[in-house]
This record gives C-alpha cells, sequence and structure tokens, in this order.
C-alpha cells in the first residue's frame, strides 16, 4: 500500500490551515477554551484522587467513634480491651481531636487540633516520607507540634519556633514547632496541628479514659471490613468507618462537583461542534472554484474528501493541544476564580493549592474527547465538499 | 459511575451509533435505485451518496479501532468501584450476559467494517462495480449490529449493580513447580489447535500460489463458490473459537505461572506479546475469511483478472499475520516448558 | 482517439431543464489540432468539459480511445483527467493562496511524488515558458499574461496526450496572446491532440489548425478555416 500520496494530502492539509489562518482560529479557539475546561477538571479530579489514594497509606484501616443519641460524641477507652482481642487484631490507638475556630488577621479560620498516642503509633515508618522539614513526634513529647504546610504559612512558623494558640473558645496552648508536613497528602493534613495524646487532652479538656475516637488497625487490610462489622455488633453505640469509605468520602466530594464541570463542558462542546459543522458545511464560491480546479486537475473525489478530514483532525489535536497546555497552567496557578467551588464551601486559610495529576490516561481521554468529535462531525462537510459539480463550480 | 472513561467511551459509542445508522440508511437508499450502466443525472447523485458511505464507514473503522482498547480500559477503570473484581473477569461478572455480549461485539464489528472497506477497495478497481449492491445491502446488518452493541453498552453502564462478584482466581494458588502436569492434564485441546492452525495455514499457502497461478486466466474453482466459502468460514470461527479456549485453559497459567489462573483478561494485560500473538492471528484468521467471502460471490470469476493481484496481496497479509503470531506464541511456549 | 456518439447533455437550471448539447457527434484523430468557434451559450465549453471528463453525458456514446467511457464511474473519469488531459482555462483558474510553482505542481501532488522532484518539474516547465523568476510569487501576483502561462505550465506537468483550451487568449494582450499561440504550436508538433475553442478562431491560429467548428445551441457545424478567420 502506498502511503506517500496520504502523505502529500495530509501535508497540504495542514498548508491550508496555514493559508486560511482566519477560519482555522475561529474554530481552534473555542476548541481550545472547552478542552482547556476539560482538561483542568481532569487533572484537578486526578489529583484530589491522586491524594486521597496516597494519604490512605497513612488513614487507619477503621475508626471507631462514639454515638449518643444520634450524634458523634466522646468514646470510654474501656472498648480498647474488648476490641483488641478480636481476630486479625493489631493495634487500637486512642486519639483526640477537635477544631480550632480562630480569627487571624486576614479571616477567619478553622484549624485541627489531633493528639495521638506515640507509644502505640503503627505508622511512623511512613511519616519521614511526610515531612517537609523537621521530624516527626516521638513517644514521650511534650509540648511539641507538627504542622501542616497550611498552618505554618498562616503563622510563617518554622522548625523550632514556638507557637502560641488560642482558639476563640478561649482555649490556650504554647507549643514548640518540630516539623512542618509537605505538600504530597495535604488533602488531609494542610489545616492539622499534630500533637501529643496529653497535650490535646489538656487543650481540649477530656479526661484519661476518654477519646474522640479510636484507630484500629488489622494484621491483613483485605480483613478490615470484617473487623469493622464485628465492632459494629459489639457496641452498637458507635460508628464504624473504614479507609476505603473515608477515601470514597473525599473522592465524590470532589466527584461531585466535577459531575457539574462534566455538564456544562459537554453543552459547551456540542456547541463548539455546530459551530465547526456550520462553517465547514458553508462552501463559499471561492472553496467552491478551489475545487473545480482541483478536479480538473486530476484530484480525484476521495482525494479531497481525505484533505478536508486531515483537516478538521488537525485542527482538532492542535485546539485539543492548546487547551490541554492552558488548562494545565491554569490548574497549575491554583484555579483562580474557581478554587473556592473546586474546594468547596469549607475552604481552607491560607489558600490551598489545587493539586494536580498529570498521566497518560487523562491525556489520551482529552485527545479522544477532542479530536474525535471533531473528525466525525467534518465527515459530512468533507463529503459536501468533496462532491462539488466541477463543472459547474469552475463556470462561477 | 460516570468516571471520565465511561464518559469518553459514551461520546464515542454515539457518534459511532449516528455513524452507522446514517451508513446503513444511506446505503439501503442507495442499493435501492443503483444501475450501474445508468447515465442520469439520479445515477449521478447516487455516485455522490456512495462517497458520502465510504467516508462514513472510514471514519466507523477508525473508530471501532479506536473502541476496542478504550472498552476494556474503561472496563479496567471500574475495578476499584466493583466489590471483588481483581480484573476485567470481575468487571464482566458484575453485569453478564451484557458485558460479554458487548465485548464480543467489540470484537466482531472492526473486521466487519475491515471486510465492507476491502470489498469497496475491490470493487471500485473495476469500471463497473459490480460488488456495489452487495457491499451497500451488508451495511444494513452492520448498523443492526451497531444499534446493539450501542444499547448493551449504555445497559451495561447504566445498570451495574453494587454486589460482591466474582472473579478469575483465588487469592491462593499452587507453587509454580506444578504448572506443567495440571496443564498437560488438557493438552488434547493445545494439540487440536495447532492441528488446526497448520491445517489453516496449509490452505493458506495453497490458496495463495494457487491464486497467484490463475490470476491470468479466469481459473480457480473455488471461485464463486458458496459452499467453500461457508465451509472455510466454519473452519475459521472453529480454529478461533479453540484458541480461545487454549488461550485460557493452557497459556494463561502457562505463561502467569500460576496453574489455577485460567484468565485471557490478565493474560492480555501482563504479557504483551501474547496480547500482540493473539492479535495477530486473530487479523490473519480473518483476513483469510474475508478472501473467501469476497471470492465466493458468484461474478468473481470474470473479475479475477482485474482483482487477482489484489486478492494475492490479501492472501499475503493473511499468512503473514497468521505466520508471525504462531512463532511469537510458541516461542513464548517454548521457553516457558 | 475521441469519438463522440450523438451525445446529449441537459441540466437543471431552477425549474427549466436546458440542452447544452443536442445530440451531437464528433471525432478527433490523435495530433489534430481542432479549432471549436461560437457565441457564448453555444454550448463549447460543454462540450470541452465532456471530452475532459469534467462532465458526464446525458445520453449518447463516448470513446477515448479504445475505452468506453460512457458510463464510468467518476474516480474512473478522474484518474483519466489525471493521466491523459491538460486543461488551459479561460480565467486561468489558478490558486490564490498557492505560489506558481505549487500551481504548476497541483497535478502531482495526489500521485505521491515528492516535493523535490515536484518543484523540479515545475521549474523545467516555468523555464521553458520563461516564468522561472516568478516561481515563488503567488498566483494572483502575477500579471495576465503570466498567469496564463502558468496556467499552460501546469496544464502540461503530466505531458497529457490531450490539451484542452478552453478560450485561453481572452483576457490578455496581444504580445501574450502571441506566446500562448506559439506554444500551442509546439505542441502540435510534439504530437498532440488539441482543442481550442474560442468567440472567433484568432487569425494567428488559422495555419495550425487542421480543421475548425463551429457550435452552435449545442449542435456542431463543420467550417473551413479560412472562414473563420477574424
Amino acid at each position: 500500500m502506498n502511503i506517500a500520496p496520504h502523505i502529500n494530502l495530509w501535508l497540504m492539509a495542514a498548508a491550508n490551515l496555514r493559508r486560511y489562518r482566519a477560519k482555522s482560529i475561529a474554530v481552534m479557539v473555542p476548541l481550545g477554551l472547552v478542552m482547556a475546561v476539560a482538561a483542568f477538571m481532569m487533572f484537578a479530579r486526578g489529583g484530589f484522587v491522586r491524594e486521597a489514594g496516597l494519604a490512605r497509606v497513612f488513614l487507619p484501616h477503621i475508626t471507631v467513634q462514639g454515638v449518643a443519641a444520634g450524634r458523634v460524641e466522646k468514646i470510654s477507652l474501656g472498648v480498647m480491651d474488648r476490641i483488641a482481642k478480636i481476630p486479625h487484631m493489631r493495634s487500637v490507638v486512642p486519639r483526640v481531636w477537635g477544631y480550632l475556630p480562630m480569627q487571624l488577621k486576614e479571616a477567619n479560620v478553622s484549624y485541627t487540633l489531633m493528639g495521638l498516642d506515640m507509644t502505640r503509633a503503627v505508622y511512623d515508618e511512613k511519616m519521614p516520607w511526610t515531612l517537609a522539614t523537621g521530624t516527626f513526634l516521638v513517644p514521650g513529647d511534650r509540648g511539641k507540634v507538627v504542622l501542616g504546610s497550611g498552618v505554618a504559612r498562616s503563622f510563617a512558623a518554622r522548625v523550632n519556633d514556638r507557637l502560641k494558640i488560642a482558639d476563640a473558645l478561649g482555649n490556650k496552648a504554647e507549643f514548640t514547632v518540630v516539623g512542618i508536613f509537605n505538600t504530597a497528602v495535604q488533602v488531609y493534613s494542610t489545616d492539622l496541628i499534630v500533637t501529643s495524646l496529653e497535650d490535646a487532652r489538656s487543650f481540649f479538656g477530656y479526661r484519661r479514659d476518654e477519646a474522640s475516637d479510636l484507630l484500629v488497625y488489622v494484621d491483613r487490610p483485605e480483613k478490615a471490613d470484617e473487623v469493622a462489622w464485628t465492632i459494629t455488633n459489639l457496641f452498637p453505640n458507635t460508628r464504624v468507618l473504614t479507609g476505603k469509605a473515608l477515601t470514597e468520602l473525599v473522592r465524590e466530594a470532589f466527584s461531585r462537583r466535577g459531575g457539574t464541570f462534566q455538564m456544562v463542558w459537554l453543552i459547551l462542546l456540542l456547541t463548539v461542534l455546530l459551530l465547526v459543522w456550520a462553517q465547514a458545511s458553508h462552501i463559499n464560491v471561492d472553496l467552491s472554484r478551489e475545487i473545480g480546479v482541483l478536479k480538473a486537475l486530476g484530484w480525484h473525489t476521495g482525494e479531497i474528501i481525505e484533505m478536508k478530514m486531515m483537516e478538521s483532525f488537525l485542527l482538532g489535536f492542535t485546539g485539543t493541544l492548546s487547551g490541554i497546555l492552558v488548562g494545565f497552567i491554569y490548574v497549575l496557578l491554583g484555579t483562580p476564580g474557581l478554587s473556592g467551588y473546586c474546594l468547596g464551601c469549607a475552604s481552607i486559610y491560607p489558600k490551598y493549592p489545587i493539586p494536580v495529576d498529570c498521566d497518560f490516561p487523562s491525556l489520551a481521554l482529552l485527545f479522544i474527547l477532542g479530536v474525535l468529535p471533531m473528525t466525525a462531525v467534518s465527515a459530512i462537510p468533507a463529503w459536501l465538499t468533496g462532491t462539488i459539480d466541477p463543472d459547474t463550480a469552475i463556470r462561477r | 459511575m460516570l468516571n471520565n472513561y465511561i464518559v469518553t467511551y459514551l461520546v464515542c459509542s454515539v457518534f459511532s451509533l449516528v455513524i452507522g445508522i446514517v451508513a446503513a440508511a444511506s446505503g439501503l437508499s442507495v442499493s435501492r435505485r443503483w444501475e450501474s450502466a445508468g447515465s442520469t443525472e439520479e445515477q449521478y447523485r447516487l455516485e455522490k451518496r456512495v462517497y458520502l458511505i465510504i467516508t462514513l464507514v472510514s471514519v466507523g473503522l477508525c473508530l471501532r479501532l479506536l473502541m476496542v482498547p478504550l472498552w476494556f480500559g474503561t472496563l479496567h477503570s471500574m475495578l476499584g468501584s466493583i466489590p471483588g473484581a481483581m480484573c476485567l473477569t470481575g468487571v464482566h461478572n458484575s453485569n453478564t450476559p451484557y458485558s460479554y455480549l458487548a465485548s464480543s461485539l467489540k470484537l466482531l464489528l472492526p473486521p466487519l467494517y475491515g471486510f465492507w472497506l476491502i470489498l469497496n477497495a475491490l470493487d471500485r478497481k473495476v469500471a463497473s462495480q459490480p460488488f456495489m449492491k452487495q457491499k451497500l445491502l451488508f451495511l444494513t446488518p452492520l448498523g443492526i449490529l451497531v444499534l446493539g452493541e450501542s444499547l448493551l453498552d449504555a445497559y451495561f453502564f447504566f445498570t451495574v449493580p453494587y454486589r460482591q462478584v466474582s472473579c478469575c482466581t483465588s487469592l491462593f494458588d499452587l507453587p509454580e513447580a506444578n504448572i506443567t502436569p495440571i496443564v498437560a492434564q488438557s493438552w488434547g485441546w493445545l494439540v487440536m489447535f495447532y492441528a488446526l492452525i497448520l491445517f489453516v495455514w496449509g490452505e493458506m499457502v495453497y490458496f495463495f500460489y494457487a491464486q497467484k497461478r490463475s490470476a491470468s486466466a479466469a481459473r480457480g474453482w473455488w471461485f464463486g463458490n458458496k459452499a467453500i466459502m461457508f465451509m472455510e468460514t466454519a473452519l475459521i470461527i472453529a480454529t478461533f473459537g479453540v484458541f480461545i479456549y487454549v488461550l485460557n485453559g493452557n497459556f494463561s497459567p502457562l505463561f502467569l505461572h500460576r496453574p489455577l489462573h485460567h484468565c485471557i483478561f490478565c493474560l492480555g494485560q501482563q504479557v504483551g506479546d501474547a496480547l500482540l500473538s493473539s492479535g495477530m492471528i486473530f487479523l490473519g484468521l480473518t483476513l483469510f475469511m474475508i478472501y473467501f467471502w469476497v471470492a465466493s460471490f458468484a461474478r468473481y470469476r470474470g473479475l479475477n483478472p482485474v482483482l487477482g493481484d489484489q486478492m494475492t496481496k490479501l492472501l499475503g497479509w493473511a499468512g503473514a499475520m497468521l505466520t508471525g503470531g504462531i512463532i511469537i506464541l510458541s516461542v513464548h511456549l517454548f521457553f516457558v516448558l | 482517439m475521441i469519438r463522440l456518439e450523438k451525445v446529449t447533455k441537459k441540466y437543471r437550471s431552477g425549474k427549466v431543464m436546458v440542452k447544452a448539447l443536442d445530440d451531437l457527434s464528433l471525432e478527433v484523430k490523435k495530433g489534430e489540432f481542432v479549432g471549436l468557434t461560437g457565441p457564448s451559450g453555444s454550448g463549447k465549453t460543454t462540450l470541452l468539459n465532456i471530452i475532459g471528463c469534467l462532465s458526464r453525458i446525458t445520453s449518447g456514446r463516448f470513446w477515448l480511445g479504445d475505452e468506453e467511457v460512457s458510463h464510468y464511474p467518476d474516480h474512473f473519469l478522474a484518474a483519466l483527467r489525471r493521466e491523459r488531459f491538460g486543461f488551459i482555462f479561460q480565467q486561468f483558474n489558478l490558486l490564490a493562496g498557492y505560489t506558481t510553482w505549487e500551481n504548476v505542481a497541483l497535478p502531482l501532488l495526489p500521485m505521491g511524488i515528492s516535493e523535490k522532484v515536484r518543484k523540479g518539474r515545475a521549474m523545467r516547465l516555468l523555464e521553458e515558458l520563461h516564468l522561472e523568476t516568478r516561481a515563488n510569487f503567488l498566483a494572483n501576483e502575477l500579471s495576465g499574461g503570466e498567469q496564463q502561462r502558468a496556467a499552460i505550465a501546469r496544464a502540461l506537468i503530466n505531458d497529457p496526450e490531450i490539451i484542452l483550451a478552453d478560450e485561453p487568449l481572452s483576457g490578455i494582450d496581444g504580445k501574450c496572446a502571441g506566446i500562448v499561440v506559439a506554444i500551442l504550436g509546439d505542441l502540435k508538433e510534439r504530437g498532440k491532440t488539441i482543442i481550442f475553442s474560442s468567440h472567433e478562431l484568432p487569425t494567428a491560429l488559422a495555419t495550425l489548425v487542421d480543421r475548425t467548428l463551429a457550435c452552435e445551441a449545442g449542435k456542431l457545424l463543420g467550417v473551413p478555416p479560412q472562414a473563420a478567420r477574424r
């Protein structure tokens, strides 16, 4: 099969796009904008989903919360011994945490103070990966904290700084900063202040036999659902969440936002395709004469159709590529104007950078969504152009 | 459960459906009024419509070829959402039989489109375009298949139930050292596969040289012979069926090094050359079948002097694909054993 | 070489059916130079377009050599146009966005010939027609005479056997017309079959044409060359 004629036609198609620049730009710009929307949506969503997946490594297999009168309450540590005896149990770790509503100069914010029992920590070998600077807490630490990157920025805090924290409810304490989380898991950590269990108890006024919840670790992750079910049956006055359910919550939150954009994007794409169709179907006198001359010179109808289809393909490809680049840059810049909606109403202060995930499957899908409809929609206009009657066209 | 893959796939499916339906409707309309010796304005208009059909089928084939990996990629993207699914077998099992029917059509439609385009290319080599009506009418069943496939796809995606599914293998498997004796229990099918392939390959060689010799004179005892066409089609389908069986039962456990792991999806995903060789064998057998479909047309005998060279090339490609695929598969088998 | 037998061409113009050619028969031998004269609307261009396989007959029969092409499909006719015909149009019909050499090489592009070879062949023809200095000018930057010479070069790029020239001298001055006539004379000497259409046959062509035919209301009348001179 001789491919040289086809290559010549494709090169001519590319040259035609340069020759008729105005027409090409009129199609590429709206297509590029539409694909930019699709791209930023896909990269941002991918970023959130990836972070949720990454952070899952650090989440407990099961979280057990106390429930009283249908509301989440403190949990008694008396249940720990019974939970520890369930088969496949590895560790049960009490945790105390709460929100810190604060009024900073720039805004009203709400951070999370979390106290962990470092004597029973099971994730300490992974923790160093999450730190940008400093070290994590060790058993016995008192008066020390590890800050999320967002908190560190708000207080302009660095490792070894002294940090005074006072919330709007009158709770106060002073800590030494020993570490700052990096941005790899910022979905969970950006507004976090991690301290020892005792410091958190002292701050929030918990008794020694109480905790906010219990972190349960099993010896085989595939047994998590089974253990969760057992705990639920043993302690009806608890709420049991698996790690999978928690990450699905995060994924769902951003999927719903992504779903809104998908609808908007599909409508925009349809509009662009209609524009492309209208433009391609309009065959003016000059184009008609040009096709008539080509046919007189021996060009086949099929060759003209192929050239026109290739023009549409190239337009689609270039428009999509530009759109993807614009979308990528827009996400890197933090989706200005839309970051509030992307992150949800509980915006984190200071500005939370949107995570970006750009992988080959996302790019492939974007190219399919941009190039394919463009090419398919141009089939009939290309045919209309290719089947122009040369006799009539040349006489015009 | 509309993730990016599903949305993309559904967009492609909509375009494919529109193209299939428009091509089928146009084909039916043109075939009713076509007269190859006509010179009326009407005939010229019909010729223009044929160009539209060719354009649509060409775009349709490209779309079809894209939709095959996209479909399996989309199924793969659903793994995390279906409890118990660890590979595509699990995803298929979540909504049988629609899933398996849809997957089968994915593999069936590209060869049918390919057949049409090959027939069209041969038809256009002759001024009288002798296969015009046949190729136009063929678009109707093709359009119906595309419609059926689109409905199956949509039904599959929108009715996947959230329930535990079984997958292709158990969590535990036997040590690798035990593979050969276990697989050898079904050696009969492997022998049958190679016997069939050798037979088909021998036929390809025979018909290749017979076609070459027949080019100058309109000889060829199989030209215009529908019975031969049906027999060869049945033989090729049987060969392909046996191939799927041994791929699942013999090649999968051997190549995956797990005696109880019978899954062509896992095989395709984890063993690249298995996917390549399977594709080449499939393509080779399909091209061979297409050859007989074309040669069985009653008027082919008179057209052989014009089309003989192209048909010889078709057989050459069929043989090359089949030979290449079998060699790759067999070399891998040799090293595993 | 070219034989038309009782050819009729009808086309619809609005609600009216127009008969552009009416039961016309014609035979042109290989290497013959035929002049075709007639007023506007007499069917000259239609006849040329039918001979050049650019338009199809409504009824009748049409042979090119030994091939009957009356019922050839569109792609067969396109192949004939590519291989056997060269068109020279009244309005030059060079494509605006292309340079001179690109216009000349247009017929070669879908044949898979590389740009280097296409340009080489185009430049050789442009040199023969003294247009090599204008090779990289855009078509609309050429004068009328230059455009017509470029159009002739384009018609000759595939070395066709049959040249169809539809009023090629209208719209150019006398000096350029002389150049075009000289080119046509040269083509005749090379054995090309030429069909030349014009309102009236120019004096300069009188010695070249082997035969002149008058076209009127879609029919052909044979006219001796002397009577058709201005």
